[in-house]
């Protein structure tokens, strides 16, 4: 009873965000289909496009350098290139526009630098939707990164070397050979930076660039029409969902390409000085306009910051945001660990495709799942709370609720493979000696499930901690979070009061990734 | 004494430029001619064929193919520029290319490609498997396909590394045959790396133990 329960509630919003294409359609909807529906549509298919091709580029490429080559750098590299993840988009174009910009840092310094007058602006403009496709390119290529460095290790030595036999230069394996049989992976990890750029809204929205996200959130708190916000939200949800469906027949094609994983690369080539600064250089530009640029501008503002970092509403702003990201990720955690574990007793039954059902929530925009929650409360606060003193609409309950739903996935991911590693063998023993039902998943599989816990907690509390959209429209009245607190001060131009919010919420995004690069560098150990 | 086709002179070779997996080895493999490298564990005959292959560079002295010096101290020539094959053991074939498809990989730009393919396929006997990936065929197919393949681009000199030590006694058996036959009709010249003195014996003419060399 308890997944069908759960599966309605998870679905819910987004059926309530997809029923509004059967309703009515008002002015204004004709009004955006008239005038700028067209102009959302080609702008996010040229960003998306953009992003992809670079993402693709720089993930692949950096991937097939610190798997293949043995160069100066590299086992540093090889966990580094994945920080930029601990930068959200919103922060990255924050940032870049404090940098470039006229009067930015970037060009007060070369101006200074060479004594040039203030009319002379050495940067190209980044306000645009150039500019866009950069920020989401360099946060988010670690996906590809992840997912090519992974299946270019499993590639085999001699199929490669084959290949050279057959005529192919070193450049020719990579084009000709591995990255064809990489492909469906990368593909994979590059419909997931595809959802994660369409659900973006503080960066478009940074760069007043007209996509479905802003267009969304104008129609809804700027022309109150959401109804018509819905409509378009639909739109977007529609597009999602057929990116999703290709990352997930990506991934089942993705086998092949680490069918030969007993074949490791035994030796890397070992470049010479020219060659092993240039694989030093295509490594090192992307974890700098990722990571090292931004973080080193947000501590530069954070000194020139009048007031100082840690004060009353930074502190005040924290403390929310880490209880709510700590609630949600344990709430997350333990409802996959609950879900995985009846799934344990009832193998194939429908609980296990209920299961994956509630990890469709990943998927979706945090925005339009705001959109869809605030639907669904302001029905139940009027038919079933109407009479008590209980109002869900505008409070912590819905926020939470839509944090489980956005993270459910990531949870279960961990989870699941944590259970993986739990033999049946494990469970009859347990029986033999007394311990059934809670008592076995209280003795035998809660502690087997420890580290599992922690990471689904920490990838949870992360997701939350940077959520923007949901958590804007979602919050209860005067309730800021980092994220929420970031954005304000960022649209009032206020960046030196941004660095402290960001930069906690770029520290909390890199505990997970400081485990995550532990696990690339033990894995190499082993290797 | 015919054509030379390969020469190899005082080549040695090591891993780590300490421990010596190669020592002092000389050889010389005439056209069409078929040597069998035998030899214990360990005692470099993997090590030699990744040399004359160009995968792996020599610690000391020269390796010839067709009167060229392609290895040296020196001088390393890139592995697709010397026209050889080489077929080992796990066969490396491409998983997201058909049967077809790895046959054809090494001629690309092969005006007779089709013809070639098909060819090939024929003497094989794995016609009906040109449409077929690699994980869709059996082990022996496998390793047909991987000796088409590596026989496509009409090498000087094709050599083998274990290529059957990991398939039964039967399918080795025919295996022989088949290739004995094929060999010899196409003049091929073969340097075959095995510890099986048996399959020394029925696929080549002269058989050398690499300790004495």
């Amino acid at each position: 009873m308890l997944p069908f329960t759960l599966l309605i509630i998870f679905c819910a919003p987004i059926f309530i965000v997809l029923s509004s294409l059967f309703g009515e359609y008002s002015d204004n909807w004709i009004h955006l289909y008239n005038y700028v529906l067209v102009d959302y549509v080609s702008s996010t298919i040229f960003l998306i496009s953009g992003v992809s091709v670079l993402v693709f580029f720089i993930g692949t490429i950096t991937a097939w350098i610190v798997t293949n080559y043995d160069f100066y750098g590299k086992s540093f590299f090889e966990w580094s290139l994945i920080l930029p993840l601990s930068i959200p988009p919103y922060i990255l174009a924050y940032t870049f526009t404090g940098l470039f910009d006229p009067f930015g840092d970037a060009n007060n310094l070369i101006r200074n630098i060479f004594n040039l007058g203030s009319d002379v602006s050495i940067f190209p403009n980044v306000r645009n939707i150039y500019g866009a496709i950069v920020v989401f390119s360099f946060t988010l290529y670690p996906y590809v990164y992840l997912v090519s460095r992974s299946a270019f290790l499993n590639q085999s030595k001699s199929m490669k070397e084959s290949a050279r036999l057959l005529g192919l230069s070193e450049i020719g394996v990579f084009f000709k050979l591995s990255l064809p049989i990489i492909r469906p992976a990368a593909i994979g990890g590059l419909m997931l930076v595809i959802m994660e750029t369409l659900s973006d809204f503080g960066a478009v929205d940074h760069f007043a660039i007209q996509t479905f996200t802003t267009g969304i959130f104008r129609t809804w708190q700027g022309m109150y029409d959401l109804q018509t916000a819905m409509q378009l939200a639909s739109l977007l949800l529609l597009a999602v969902g057929l990116f999703f469906i290709l990352e997930r027949n990506s991934r089942n094609k993705a086998a092949f390409s680490s069918n030969d994983s007993s074949f490791r690369p035994e030796n890397e080539i070992r470049l010479s000085n020219m060659k092993s600064l240039w694989a030093f250089l295509i490594c090192f530009i992307p974890l700098f306009i990722g990571f090292i640029l931004p973080i080193t501008e947000l501590i530069y503002w954070a000194f020139e910051s009048e007031s100082s970092f840690i004060n009353q509403k930074f502190i005040q702003t924290s403390f929310n945001s880490i209880s709510l990201a700590i609630i949600s990720g344990l709430l997350t955690a333990f409802l996959a660990l609950i879900i995985n574990f009846s799934i344990r007793f009832k193998p194939g039954t429908i609980i296990n495709r209920l299961s994956s059902l509630l990890s469709i929530g990943y998927a979706v925009p945090g925005l339009i799942l705001a959109v869809g929650m605030v639907q669904l409360l302001i029905y139940i606060d009027n038919n079933f709370l109407d009479s008590t003193n209980i109002v869900l609409t505008g409070s912590i309950f819905g926020l939470l609720l839509a944090y489980i739903i956005k993270t459910y996935a990531l949870a279960n991911s961990s989870i699941e493979s944590g259970y993986e590693r739990i033999t049946s063998s494990m469970d009859d023993s347990s029986k033999l000696l007394g311990s059934t039902g809670w008592g076995m998943l209280a003795r035998v599989h809660l502690p087997l499930l420890k580290t599992s816990f922690l990471t689904a907690t920490l990838l949870v509390m992360s997701e939350v901690v940077k959520e923007l959209p949901a958590t804007l429209i979602l919050r209860p009245f005067n309730f800021e979070t980092l994220a929420v607190s970031t954005y304000i001060y960022a649209a009032e131009e206020r960046m030196f009061q941004a660095a402290s919010p960001a930069i906690a919420i770029v520290l909390i995004g890199l505990i997970p990734i400081f485990f995550l690069s532990k696990m690339i560098r033990s894995s190499n150990k082993l290797g | 004494m015919g054509d030379l086709i390969l020469e190899l002179r005082n080549l040695s070779h090591s891993y780590d430029g300490k421990e010596i997996s190669l020592n002092n080895t000389t050889l010389a493999v005439n056209k069409a001619e078929r040597v069998s490298i035998l030899g214990p564990s360990g005692s470099g005959k993997s090590t030699l064929l990744r040399l004359i292959a160009g995968l792996e560079k020599p610690y000391s002295g020269t390796i010839t193919i067709q009167g060229k010096i392609v290895s040296s101290v020196n001088q390393m020539v890139a592995p697709e520029k010397r026209n050889v094959g080489l077929v080992v053991q796990e066969k490396a074939l491409f998983p997201h290319l058909t049967v077809a498809k790895n046959i054809g990989f090494g001629i690309r730009k092969n005006q007779e490609k089709a013809k070639i393919i098909s060819d090939l396929l024929n003497l094989f006997k794995i016609e009906h498997l040109l449409n077929k990936y690699p994980h869709e065929i059996s082990g022996g197919e496998q390793q047909r396909t991987a000796l088409a393949r590596s026989m496509a681009p009409d090498p000087e000199l094709l050599m083998l590394d274990e290529p059957f030590s990991a398939l039964d006694k039967e399918l080795k058996e025919e295996l022989y045959a088949e290739l004995d036959q094929i060999f010899k009709e196409r003049k091929q010249t073969i340097v075959l790396v095995t510890h099986d003195l048996d399959e020394a014996k029925v696929l080549s003419e002269k058989q050398i133990n690499l300790e004495n060399t």
